[in-house]
């Protein structure tokens, strides 16, 4: 369950880089991916989304889950509900994700009846049985990888920047399940169209391609890719993330955020 | 002012998708969702060392979740079994939970058969007092052993962070004492006899939650009947066939409980812990009462990669502490014995006593395996139990558990005691729609 909070992360920051609708050429790798990242921000957001996972024998398994976020400035509060499958309906989870320190997390277990404040701290752990990993998920700090800006390429028809991320230090290897990853961030939008993700052997381990990108808030000119896959190239496993439905809403309500509603 | 501002409207948020998905609006409706499951459980046979059918049954559980517009929202558990759940043939509805919320302005209000669950810390927790327990229902999953009990509860929200929970137990509900009440027909277990229905004979608590990013602590206070009834001495009396035995009736008693519990996260470490200081009066005059004590759980827990692993000290004091008596002393009467009895129940044959729990878990197979082992062992008693639990989602629908228990202590201990009624193996398969 601690990796939903990656999960929610993800969606931050690789549906919601969104930006002006210009282009701005002659930047840094550095100034790329923090523009990115900024402009993840929203001042609130709701959302039910699938998740599909396809082992290498064809075999399915859906989970769906309700999201609400909220920014308020020095940090962004996330509430998740699980709605399938039947056998894990109700679990839910309240982030306080910070900018600058650990995020606070805390898990309501329905067959416990019991909330716990839990540790945030599994970044290398597949996510809810996916290929998406927690790492991949979650918003990279920026410090931790040397970025290197390679020759501009298109991903998906898209002309985008791209970027090589490499972890400083095996430690961060380790903590984000890869040695090297290639992005492509698209220059009109800044959503990232796609990712490969490489091992320690220098081998694809796992491809991410983001699609069906939209507008999701006109006045402010923030876009989100509603599709994400990940195809695993040594298991033969993909999964697949989709937004059934999403709403801007900055008036969400903040009430939402408390361990009285995560327990209702 | 302060109950104007509870009670009053909640500032205007438009209803988003994230309410309306998680089924608390109007436009819901009803939700019904449910399981069917298969159970077996095969133990040690009573005074032999073979094994025999513990357990073989079939249950349907309907779960019914209706919205009330913004006011409130309606559950209902219902519970159908055939078969047997326990040593008694049980072809019957339960049922488990039905109860009704109703939200006016930040107050909420749930009333009806409910579970209610306190304490933070990890299967002890000695400020848990509300609801009573089933131990000797066999399931994987522990919460099914909890009995629901009809209540009234408050919750009161002053801050987004502080709140406070009310809680009215107007009737007594008993947990089922772990014993074999055919272990000897020298012995009569009589019914529990429960206190009479009246007002002073209800049971109230208070909780008030802290819950900060840094951490959460609650304060508790429990005034009602322990779930638990001690055993009394009743009589001597003839069965059918002119032989003497020993009627034992199960009373009821009250107690007073204040409480503590926190939960934190340090580093990579989780920390919890949950302190309760009980009170009975006339104890000493009336055998059937727990002593007053001492209860404290302190706890860790790390995850590493897919293991996580929670580690655990339960002590217990006992305040007044006498010794108790010889069990084995032919020469002492059915109401000491008796008194061991309880005070083994409670936990209470030595003053001080210590135990360790360990839970290692893991997660396999992108999360469709799960195993985990949970141990304790007490440095004072030298008991000891092992519950392993092995469970496959077959599907996204279907999981298959197998696991066990192993009870263990020496003669005149608990576990000993209940060794014959826990230990054993099960199988449960499970379609959850």
């Amino acid at each position: 369950m601690k990796k939903l909070n990656y999960w929610i992360t993800g969606m931050a920051c690789l549906f919601l880089m969104g930006m002006p609708g210009y282009a701005q050429d002659g930047l840094s790798a550095e100034e790329i991916m923090q523009k990115s990242r900024d402009m993840s921000k929203m001042a609130g957001m709701e959302s039910v989304t699938q998740l599909r996972i396809v082992d290498a024998k064809g075999r399915e398994r859906i989970r769906k889950i309700t999201m609400a976020s909220r920014d308020e400035g020095n940090v962004e509060k996330r509430i998740i509900k699980f709605l399938e499958p039947a056998d894990v309906k109700g679990t839910g989870l309240l982030v306080f994700d910070y900018e600058h320190k650990n995020d606070e997390m805390w898990l309501y277990m329905p067959a416990l009846r019991k909330t716990r404040k839990i540790v945030s701290s599994e970044k290398g752990r597949n996510f809810m049985g996916s290929e998406f990993s927690n790492a991949d998920m979650a918003a990279p700090n920026l410090p931790d990888f040397m970025l290197k800006r390679l020759p501009d390429e298109q991903a998906g028809g898209v002309d985008c920047y791209k970027i090589e991320m490499t972890p400083l230090s095996n430690v961060l290897v380790r903590e984000y399940a890869f040695a090297k990853k290639t992005v492509w961030i698209g220059k009109k939008d800044f959503v990232m169209r796609k990712a490969v993700y490489f091992d320690r052997d220098g081998e694809i381990h796992k491809v991410l391609t983001a699609g069906d990108v939209a507008e999701l808030d006109p006045v402010h000119k923030k876009y989100i890719a509603r599709e994400m896959s990940m195809v695993n190239k040594l298991n033969g496993r993909k999964s697949y993330i989709k937004m059934l439905q999403v709403q801007y809403n900055p008036q969400v309500n903040p009430e939402y955020f408390t361990l009285t509603y995560l327990q209702k | 002012m302060v109950g104007i501002w509870l009670a009053g409207p909640v500032p205007l948020f438009s209803q988003g998708l994230f309410e309306q998905s998680v089924g608390r609006v109007e436009t819901k409706g009803y939700g019904l969702n449910g399981y069917v499951r298969g159970m077996e459980w095969v133990g040690e046979k009573t005074g032999s060392s073979a094994w025999e059918q513990k357990s073989l049954f079939a249950e349907g559980t309907l779960k019914l979740e209706a919205g009330l517009g913004k006011t409130g929202d309606a559950y209902v558990d219902l519970r159908f079994r055939a078969g047997l759940p326990g040593s008694i043939e049980d072809n019957g509805l339960d049922l488990w939970e039905a109860y009704v919320n109703l939200y006016v302005g930040r107050l909420s209000f749930r009333v009806g058969q409910q579970i209610d669950v306190w304490g933070r810390a990890d299967s002890y927790n000695p400020t848990d007092n509300i609801t009573p327990v089933n131990p000797l229902f066999h399931s994987p999953n522990p919460d099914d052993m909890r009995l629901g009990n009809f209540l009234f509860k408050g919750t009161i929200p002053f801050t987004r962070s502080l709140s406070l929970e009310g809680v009215w137990i107007p009737v007594y509900k008993e947990s089922v004492l772990p014993v074999n009440r055919n272990m000897d027909p020298r012995v009569n277990f009589m019914e529990t006899q429960p206190p009479s229905f009246e007002l002073k004979n209800s049971g109230y608590a208070f909780r008030l939650n802290l819950d900060r990013p840094a951490g959460g602590i609650s304060l508790s206070w429990f005034d009602g009947f322990e779930p638990y009834p001690g055993l009394q001495f009743d009589g001597i009396s003839q069965d059918g066939e002119g032989n003497f035995r020993v009627d034992i009736a199960p009373v009821p008693f009250r107690e007073q409980v204040a409480g503590l519990d926190f939960e934190t996260v340090l580093g990579s470490f989780g920390w919890r812990g949950e302190f309760a200081w009980r009170r009975t009066v006339n104890h000493e005059e009336n055998y059937n009462r727990a002593w007053p004590d001492l209860r404290y759980v302190v706890g860790v827990d790390r995850t590493f990669g897919s293991v996580t692993i929670l580690l655990q000290y339960v002590g217990h004091y006992v305040l007044e502490f006498t010794e108790p008596a010889d069990p084995e002393d032919p020469n002492a009467s059915p109401v000491l014995l008796i008194q061991y009895f309880n005070r083994m129940m409670f936990r209470q044959l030595d003053r001080v006593s210590h135990l360790i729990t360990l839970h290692p878990s893991v997660s396999l197979l992108h999360d469709e395996l799960q195993a985990e082992v949970y141990g304790e062992y007490n440095f004072t008693t030298k008991e000891y139990l092992m519950y392993p639990k092995v469970q496959w989602n077959a599907s996204d629908m279907i999981r298959l558990s197998l696991g066990g228990n192993l009870f263990h202590g020496k003669r005149n201990t608990l576990y000993d005691m209940v060794r014959p009624l826990m230990n054993g193996v099960f199988l449960e398969c499970r379609l959850t729609f």
